[in-house]
């Protein structure tokens, strides 16, 4: 490949492909008397062997060689139920082989993938291939046996084998034991089943229910000219104990079946119509072409070249704020107005821009089908995942930033909230959970939340771990609330110290997925009712890029504040403040709020001069309820910054969202107010609580 | 078949020193004799005309013809002939086609001295005593 942009174009296009592809796999898995899955399959491995091909990844081409000739096979044949579970398996397993050799390529790896593995691959195919389109034999039904009985000469055996630990080529091997037995008699059924026979080769040791004309040494010796059988005991039966073995047997795999499927995952089929939409589209699309006349209604942007773009607008609007400055010290109107008149398409390009990096959240979301499923496997729990508005728009890096909260948090449902199919039916729930994950926007941010029907919150167990880890003592545990409670639940090192089935059980757990969110700039919130599930909603902000702030000074410097949290600016008067326990509170309309003096808060007290300006205080919200009021010494102006990661020095570098340039050139800090007022809160309840 | 008459054996395998391990072994079994060595699936089938053997050992993957194909060849020339595949691991899928193409057995390479004695023993009876 030759340069930076056509790998970066290859790792895009293959990202789609591979998303692509494990849509399809789950849509065959959810309707696999569906074939269309397969077919669409077949033609996405056929794109990626011919992308990699052309990108010089051999092997990894050949690779997907095997697979479209896996898929084309089972397009022809439909894959048999019991070699199901194994072929899904095996296209997941491979898809991971994908997105490990994308994620090395992205990391600057360009090596191809070993030769020998794809061989290993193909091998492994070959014989899945003949695994399902072969059958060796089938179970005959009653009336077949009870046919075959009464035809004359014919006798009923039980055969009894023992294949040699040595022997690897199990299936090879039962293939070569059957056709010997069926060449002089009929085998009527196995145990294990048939088709368990032949998927699981692991047992060593089986039974063969036979009839045949021949006499048990006749038997005797054609199973001797088999080699690796280790031991055969064949055991003459008369027919009534011979299709009563048969009979017990059925109903035995029949009821084992019943149960192995009330583990299997059942998947809300909440998007198929979206995937016919989508289907329709593509062969709208493929309908255009033949009359040569495709809309391009997108194309394809690099994330970088997008990014860039950014910067370079806000480098823009920084140069437009720093003239508008200069030209109110002149004065001169025609200027001052055409640059006002400025102002109108800085917003339009601003605007544009910013829906260019947004994503529609049902991009990532789509994936947690899979991670549901696995899970749902790994435990044992039955549910569905609903999602809901997944057409929601989102900044894609803060969509990339909680996804692994996310996953966190459905982890944690599905392994402590969503009881076991017994326990539901125990408690007169359906045995089939539910796991909802809802997206909305609401003013500056998108919420998410990740709601189960499970078994809850154990609040007296998070009380006792309170009163053990001897934050309360018993008496004063019974006064918190599940609001309290929750604080816990947050507290790093609480939920690690946490009994599994409390809630999080996997150590990191809530705590540090919690500061994740709040790190964005974000909030995030617990519901629980016993028995009747638990609700995390994360509330992000939308985008951070740019901010509408509020210059202020305090002591020699700059910071802003996003006006989107400010809810008034007041001159600070000193008789508005009083005491409540040692806090200081400033009093607005009828209302007491917490105070923060940034120039404390921020370590700057030492630089400050004082009194000399006349302070200001700032009443900023996070939500109705929640507000604090900061202490600064100088109202400046406002206006449009550009959000710069930033890590500080300052005290606390969770207190700044980010830096900016100033008009002049100069560098604000932009204070994380969010974080502040969860802080300042937190901090007060902790104190309250002791 | 008199007493006296030997089993014949054709080897079929690219390697000479895989065919020469089975050829010493095979031939230190008093009863048997190699009456032939082919290195791919069209001399093996040209040998098998030339030879009649009793019994054909066939490797699968080799130059020319492979194998599967050879034994399916031969098996059309005659419907009993005894053909034991001897082929590397990790072919298990190899040997299944070749197993239903009609191969009667078959045995993993490296294989032991012992389990090419018992092949013979049992495939080509030659221990009359058959311990039921």
């Amino acid at each position: 490949m030759s340069s930076k942009d056509d790998i970066k174009l290859f790792i895009s296009e293959s990202e789609d492909l591979i998303q692509k592809t494990e849509e399809e796999i789950l849509s065959f898995e959810e309707n696999p008397e569906n074939s269309k899955p397969i077919k669409e399959l077949f033609f996405t491995f056929h794109t990626l062997k011919g992308l990699t091909a052309m990108a010089g990844f051999d092997n990894l081409s050949k690779f997907c060689h095997h697979f479209e000739s896996l898929l084309e096979n089972a397009k022809e044949k439909k894959v048999s139920k019991s070699k199901r579970q194994n072929f899904i398996g095996m296209l997941f397993e491979s898809l991971d082989v994908l997105r490990n050799f994308l994620n090395r390529v992205k990391k600057g790896d360009l090596s191809d993938i070993d030769g020998n593995f794809v061989e290993d691959i193909k091998n492994s195919f070959e014989s899945f291939e003949t695994v399902y389109d072969i059958t060796f034999i089938q179970s005959l039904n009653q009336e077949e046996i009870t046919k075959l009985l009464n035809q004359k000469q014919n006798k009923s055996f039980k055969i009894y084998v023992r294949l040699e630990d040595t022997c690897v080529f199990k299936k090879v091997r039962l293939f070569i034991i059957f056709r010997a037995l069926n060449e002089n008699g009929k085998i009527c059924c196995t145990n294990p089943a048939p088709e368990d026979l032949e998927k699981a080769t692991l047992r060593n040791e089986f039974e063969i229910y036979y009839i045949t004309q021949n006499k048990k040494d006749k038997i005797s010796q054609v199973l001797d000219e088999i080699l690796e059988i280790e031991n055969k005991v064949i055991t003459p039966l008369n027919s009534g104990e011979f299709k009563k073995t048969i009979t017990d047997l059925k109903e035995k795999w029949e009821t084992e079946k019943s149960e192995s499927m009330s583990s299997e995952l059942l998947l809300d089929d909440y998007d198929e119509e979206e995937d016919i939409e989508e289907i329709e589209r593509v062969s709208e699309i493929v309908g255009d072409f033949s009359e040569d006349n495709i809309k391009i209604t997108s194309v394809k942007v690099n994330i970088e070249h997008l990014e860039e773009l950014m910067n370079y607008f806000g480098e823009l609007i920084i140069m437009k704020n720093h003239i508008n400055q200069l030209l109110k010290k002149k004065q001169d109107r025609t200027l001052v107005r055409l640059i006002d008149k400025m102002d109108k398409p800085f917003l339009d390009i601003q605007e544009i821009l910013f829906k260019l990096k947004l994503v529609r959240v049902e991009s990532t979301f789509r994936k947690y089908k899979r991670l549901v499923r696995d899970v749902a496997n790994e435990t044992g729990k039955k549910l569905r995942l609903i999602l809901e508005g997944t057409n929601v728009e989102i900044d894609r890096k803060i969509l990339e930033e909680i996804n692994s909260p996310l996953v966190q948090l459905i982890r944690n449902a599905i392994y402590h909230g969503i009881e076991s199919p017994r326990e539901r039916v125990k408690k007169g729930k359906n045995e089939l959970g539910t796991l909802r994950l809802r997206t909305y926007r609401r003013s500056g941010s998108i919420f998410i939340e990740v709601q189960d029907d499970g078994m809850g919150i154990n609040y007296d167990k998070i009380r006792e771990k309170v009163v053990s880890r001897r934050y309360y003592n018993s008496e004063d545990a019974k006064q918190l609330s599940d609001e309290d409670l929750h604080q816990f639940i947050l507290m790093p090192g609480f939920s690690t110290l946490s009994d599994a089935d409390i809630l999080s059980g996997r150590g990191m757990g809530l705590a540090i997925m919690a500061e994740k969110i709040k790190e964005l700039g974000g909030d995030f919130n617990i519901q629980s009712q016993k028995n009747i599930g638990t609700k995390f909603t994360i509330e992000v902000p939308f985008t951070r890029a740019i901010l509408r702030a509020q210059l202020i000074q305090i002591a020699d410097d700059l910071f802003a504040i996003p006006t989107e949290n400010i809810k008034q600016i007041y001159f600070y008067n000193p008789n508005q403040v009083e005491y409540i326990e040692g806090e200081q509170y400033y009093k607005i309309k009828s209302k007491s709020l917490p105070v923060i003096h940034l120039d404390e808060h921020l370590n700057m007290v030492d630089k400050s001069t004082t009194n000399s300006y006349k302070k200001i205080a700032i009443w900023c919200q996070r939500d109705e309820e929640n507000s604090v009021v900061f202490i600064a010494d100088k109202q400046l102006q406002q206006l449009d910054v550009v959000v710069k990661p930033f890590k500080s020095n300052y005290s606390d570098s969770r207190d700044i969202l980010g830096s900016s340039i100033t008009g002049e050139g100069g560098i604000c800090l932009i204070i994380d107010v969010l974080s502040i007022i969860s802080n300042k809160l937190n901090e007060n309840i902790i104190s309250k609580l002791k | 078949m008199t007493k006296n008459e030997k089993k014949k054996v054709l080897i079929v395998d690219d390697a000479q020193f895989t065919r020469n391990m089975l050829k010493n072994i095979i031939n230190k079994i008093e009863q048997i004799e190699v009456i032939g060595e082919a290195s791919n699936g069209v001399e093996a089938i040209s040998l098998y005309k030339k030879l009649n053997p009793d019994l054909v050992t066939m490797d699968l993957v080799m130059p020319e013809k492979g194998g599967i194909e050879a034994t399916e060849e031969i098996l059309k020339i005659n419907s009993k002939a005894l053909i034991v595949v001897v082929s590397a691991l990790g072919q298990e899928a190899l040997v299944l086609e070749a197993a239903k193409k009609g191969a009667k057995d078959f045995i993993q390479k490296p294989f032991k001295t012992e389990q090419i004695v018992e092949v013979m023993d049992r495939i080509l009876k030659i221990k009359t005593a058959e311990k039921n």
